[in-house]
């Protein structure tokens, strides 16, 4: 019993955290500020609305993928488990992202293009790294041994990041029927968007990277708690026979 | 694998009747082909090993290469159409980024994957 205690603290915690509180009543308000407080498009009028959820979904796993790199190349150096851990975490909760990130932009192609799924350069390139983070988290599962896993899924990690740009650069590089980024360094300035448009988008985004940092917490912890447990099965095992 | 593609490139050749014989042709193929074996190798080095290594190497491969294919079409498309080296330099250049990127990433990975 006391050893149940022991395995679940560290996941008990991490929800009834501070955190998990501060990113629901983050989404809440976002939801507020989305649907209530944000001016409607004149063009596309309420459909316009999945910006706010699509554009923070589509930094966050950026984000959550450039974390898997970092970690991985961690990994690479000094064979830590925990970069490890935050690595294949971050790569789960980036493939959710990347999950809302297209689903949102197949709902919001819909009315607006007429059609759910186009094979534009910047649905294919996500679609494309949506697979990569796919084959990084199979990769762990088909390996075998747990130390195999790591050092493999290290390499794919590494070597997937390098689509990344290509990704975020397709609207600049190809004709593509994707709106062009509205913010940010790739932005044209005469296309920016208006003021409460705006601060809805970074308010939705601080709250979408909150939340990714809770998640993550959350699976790294319950990654943790695994390890735990199969360290003692391996030890209880050995002492049975 | 350059062996095949120059098995390949004469039967190109005639059937949609284009002029493969040009320095501009040459050196995508040359390029592409260097950063696609490289990526191969690396990434069969791991699938070998795996459980459904038959799966797993298209799954792993496929993702991996898309920046290479996307270089090395569209620079062959400008090509075909008739554009000189000035004109597909830009795409020839983020050919070679990947080429070297790739190359030297497996260089110091491989070892990292054989190990056990």
């Amino acid at each position: 019993m006391t050893l149940i205690k022991k395995l679940c603290m560290p996941i008990c915690s991490a929800i009834g955290n501070f955190w998990l509180l501060l990113a629901g009543v983050l989404l809440v308000a976002d939801l507020w500020v989305i649907f209530l407080w944000a001016p409607r498009d004149t063009a596309l009028g309420d459909i316009q609305r999945i910006l706010y959820l699509h554009v923070p979904a589509a930094w966050v796993s950026f984000f959550a993928f450039f974390i898997v790199f970092c970690m991985c190349t961690w990994y690479f150096i000094k064979r830590s488990d925990k970069a490890d851990r935050i690595a294949h975490a971050s790569a789960e909760v980036g493939i959710l992202f990347t999950t809302i990130f297209l689903l949102s932009g197949i709902i919001w192609a819909k009315p607006v293009w007429g059609v759910w799924w186009t094979w534009d350069p910047r649905l294919t390139t996500t679609l494309i790294m949506w697979l990569i983070y796919s084959a990084y988290l199979m990769v762990r599962a088909y390996a075998g041994s747990d130390k195999r896993a790591e050092r493999w899924s290290a390499v794919i990690g590494i070597l997937g990041f390098f689509n990344i740009p290509i990704v975020y650069a397709s609207t600049i590089w190809w004709r593509t029927i994707h709106p062009q980024q509205m913010v940010g360094p790739a932005s044209d300035p005469s296309n920016a968007l208006p003021d409460p448009m705006r601060i809805t988008l970074y308010f939705s985004v601080l709250v979408f990277t909150v939340l990714f940092f809770v998640l993550l917490n959350i699976r790294y912890n319950i990654l943790s708690a695994e390890r735990k447990i199969a360290i003692i099965v391996d030890q209880s095992n050995h002492e049975r026979v | 694998m350059l062996f095949v593609e120059l098995l390949m490139l004469p039967v190109l050749a005639i059937l949609f009747e284009i002029n493969l014989l040009n320095i501009e042709f040459a050196l995508i193929l040359m390029i592409a082909t260097f950063g696609l074996a490289v990526v191969g190798t690396l990434l069969s080095a791991i699938s070998v090993n795996t459980k459904a290594r038959e799966v797993m190497l298209p799954i792993l491969f496929f993702p991996m290469i898309i920046p290479i294919i996307i270089c090395a079409v569209a620079s062959t498309e400008l090509v075909l159409g008739g554009s000189g080296l000035g004109d597909i330099r830009g795409w020839l250049q983020m050919l070679l980024i990947f080429d070297i990127v790739f190359f030297v990433l497996a260089g110091l990975c491989f070892d990292f994957i054989l190990e056990e």
